[in-house]
């Protein structure tokens, strides 16, 4: 393509005022720029104590994860059909290259046009190109996680598009100038008077916090967005190989306005969204919405694709599907390719307690909760995010509810211990854990430690508890308390009772 | 970047992350098989339009019961009871042997074809009345209703009004997912069968972003109506 990289408009996210959405101006949250290291303490410290973000997320999580359940409860053998959704991905991601090639045949055959992108420069590029070519200035989008990770809308948006978020939390967002913090409900982190405040503000009209009467504002004020609208852009949860087409669920009717309306299309998604055949959907749809709110199916189930067919008076009259790398390969080759199964349904982060405490800011990426602290790395740069692999208790519970299985728990394991090979760990945690092994290896030493340590626990103990200790163990005793060691170790007890079979 | 040589490139770059010097065919044996006890409707004790019925109504579709003959005055008398004064339909076959939109402008409402609207007029309808997809046009394992761009009528009508009426032919419905999407690719391989969107609509419109309230009619139809001929 002609065009220069240097027709990206100069990312200013700080203080930017998009044309058209000027309120607020300063940004409610920004995650790291590509290559900075994000500082996980300083985002989730103060969101572990905001008891208001944790109701809400509360409030969210726990319902949507018991809808997953009940709903999960009503198929047949829910264990054996994720198994089937597992092997079906990883199967579309070991011939991954054979399935682009007959995607990109099929939806050629429709009229489409596919396009590569490497990165989301490149994505952004081509996008921007599609729009100045067909002149089109009106765009209606609509959610996809794809374009949130290259923040597609903002640079679109300095270009000097008028570009409309659709989805309503999507919506919320961008008029308040804030970031998603939940893969299937984006405002999670925001109650009902918040988003009130800022229509009344953003609407100029009466201050109402019925959720109704915000839908609906939000309805009247996007409906004439739709109506006029000539460019629309969507992401797709599916590709299908065998037709070409895309597949795309959603339940407020945004999506489908984008592929209605609008004189041209460009979906931008994942590579790793393929399907082989039509037939997979039965087995992928019976999962992803209820594993995403407790739904047997979304409302709207939409699978599109190519231009509009002779004798259609709607649709669009140009299509282009743009397929995204932006380090995916680099993940299929290793040992984490198995991550790429992904179908961003959010089941993980409504079981993570983790994610339930500290909400979805505080893993500073697009991509929240255990999904998050795994693939954020991979994308971004173990180097970058070295506090996402330990943000994680390890209690398996997001790899219980995936509905594709993917070992979440032992890849989180997996690059703690890349950490540790490429020496990224301080110099504190390294000569902790070289004495930890020296006392392991040898009995004496082993012995003498616990003896010193219990001696110095009694010694700190107060009425059977030990409720300060100095660093690094500060941080354990500043939220809870330490029992005393017992006067004698069930071992010397066993022992002394001369039932030990070992001592006879 | 979108020319053979980029094309290329990019596909190679996938090929060695696979580990692999060229683009291997999958062998027909590794995909792996949609163990029908698992994926499929296997047993129930309705007939698959008792099915449909009850799944549709937990998903919050109204389903009506009519006998041919009264279908068109059964649709009427809904719509004026919901005060929709503009109406737009598809050219069905079935819709116009029961004489629907004829029922309709009996009772004083101003009815149109969708091919004799404007796009920007069908966003002027207070209601819809659609046929379900030909090729399979319910779902009775999910409850879902299923539609389809082509001749017809277009992807805005079922779309854009906040009502939408469906008239059901219970030889439509097919079973379960597996059997929709067999259908959907039988049909896509007609040389007419190209282009169109096929949508399953598993019913109204919808939202719970704020705070988990549930909200319907957001930017599709908040009632989802079908009339299924008994």
């Amino acid at each position: 393509m002609g065009i220069a990289l240097d027709v990206l408009p100069e990312s200013n996210a700080a203080g930017r005022t998009p044309p058209g959405y000027g309120l607020p101006t300063e940004p409610k949250m920004v995650f790291p720029a590509d290559g900075t290291r994000f500082d996980f303490d300083a985002a989730a410290t103060p969101a572990a104590s905001n008891e208001r973000l944790q109701r809400a997320v509360d409030n969210a999580t726990v319902r949507q994860d018991t809808g997953r359940k009940l709903r999960m409860g009503e198929l047949p053998d829910s264990n054996r059909l994720r198994e089937l959704a597992g092997q079906i991905k990883q199967h579309a991601l070991d011939y991954l290259d054979y399935y682009l090639l007959e995607f990109k045949a099929a939806a050629e055959a429709r009229g489409a046009k596919v396009h590569f992108a490497s990165s989301g420069e490149d994505a952004k590029r081509i996008i921007l190109e599609i729009a100045k070519t067909a002149g089109v200035s009106r765009c209606i989008k609509s959610k996809s996680m794809a374009s949130e990770e290259i923040e597609l809308a903002h640079v679109l948006e300095l270009a000097g598009i008028d570009i409309v978020e659709t989805d309503l939390g999507e919506f919320i967002l961008q008029i308040n100038n804030d970031k998603p913090s939940h893969l299937v409900a984006p405002i999670i982190h925001m109650d009902k008077a918040a988003v009130a405040r800022l229509f009344s503000q953003y609407f100029g009209t009466p201050y109402s916090d019925d959720p109704v009467m915000l839908t609906r504002q939000a309805r009247a004020y996007l409906r004439d967005k739709f109506r006029s609208s000539d460019f629309g852009i969507t992401g797709g949860n599916f590709l299908i190989a065998e037709t070409g087409q895309l597949c795309s669920v959603e339940n407020e009717g945004n999506v489908r306005q984008s592929t209605t309306t609008p004189r041209v299309l460009v979906s931008l998604v994942g590579i790793e969204k393929m399907l082989p055949r039509l037939s997979d959907l039965a087995v992928l749809l019976k999962l992803l919405a209820r594993s995403a709110t407790g739904q047997p199916m979304t409302v709207y189930t939409s699978i599109f694709g190519g231009v509009r067919a002779a004798g259609e008076k709607d649709g669009p009259e140009e299509v282009h599907i743009v397929l995204l790398d932006n380090g995916r390969t680099r993940i299929l080759e290793g040992e984490y390719r198995e991550t790429l199964r992904c179908i961003r349904c959010a089941a993980c982060l409504n079981v993570c307690p983790i994610y339930r405490k500290i909400g979805g800011h505080a893993y500073g990426s697009v991509y929240p909760g255990p999904i998050g602290a795994l693939i954020t790395p991979l994308f971004k740069g173990l180097e970058n995010y070295p506090d996402l692999p330990k943000a994680s208790s390890l209690c398996g519970a997001c790899y219980e509810a995936c509905p594709v299985k993917i070992n979440i728990p032992k890849h989180l394991i997996n690059l703690r211990r890349d950490m540790v090979g490429r020496s990224m760990t301080g110099w504190g945690d390294r000569i902790v854990f070289k004495a930890w092994a020296v006392a392991l290896r040898s009995e004496g030493v082993y012995k003498l430690i616990s003896t010193l340590q219990k001696f110095e626990l009694r010694r700190r103990g107060k009425n059977g508890w030990v409720d300060k200790l100095p660093k690094p163990a500060a941080g354990w005793t500043n939220v809870r308390s330490l029992p005393v060691p017992a006067k004698k170790t069930f071992r010397e007890i066993w022992n002394k009772s001369g039932r030990n079979p070992e001592n006879q | 970047m979108n020319g053979p040589a980029e094309t290329d490139a990019f596909i190679a770059s996938v090929t060695r992350a696979l580990g692999r010097t060229s683009v291997r065919k999958p062998a027909a044996d590794s995909l792996p098989v949609l163990d029908e006890p698992i994926v499929r409707l296997v047993y129930t004790d309705l007939h698959l339009g008792k099915l449909f019925e009850s799944r549709a109504r937990a998903n919050k579709i109204l389903v009506t019961l009519v006998r041919p003959e009264e279908c068109g005055a059964a649709v009427a008398a809904y719509l004026a009871g919901e005060g929709v004064a503009v109406v737009g339909h598809s050219v069905a076959a079935i819709l116009t042997s029961l004489a629907v939109p004829e029922a309709c402008a009996q009772r004083g409402m101003r009815v149109s074809a969708w091919n004799e609207l404007s796009l920007d007029a069908s966003y002027d309808l207070e209601a819809c009345i659609t046929e379900a997809w030909e090729g399979g046009g319910a779902v009775a394992e999910t409850g879902s209703i299923v539609v389809r761009g082509g001749p017809t009528h277009g992807r805005a009508l079922s779309l854009v009004p906040p009502i939408h009426v469906v008239v059901l032919e219970p030889r439509l419905i097919v079973a379960d997912l597996v059997d929709l999407m067999e259908r959907l690719r039988v049909a896509e391989q007609q040389p007419t069968g190209k282009g169109s969107a096929t949508v399953i609509i598993t019913g109204p419109s919808k939202t719970a972003d704020i705070e988990m309230n549930l909200v319907t009619g957001v930017h599709g139809p908040g009632v989802v109506h079908v009339f299924l001929l008994d």
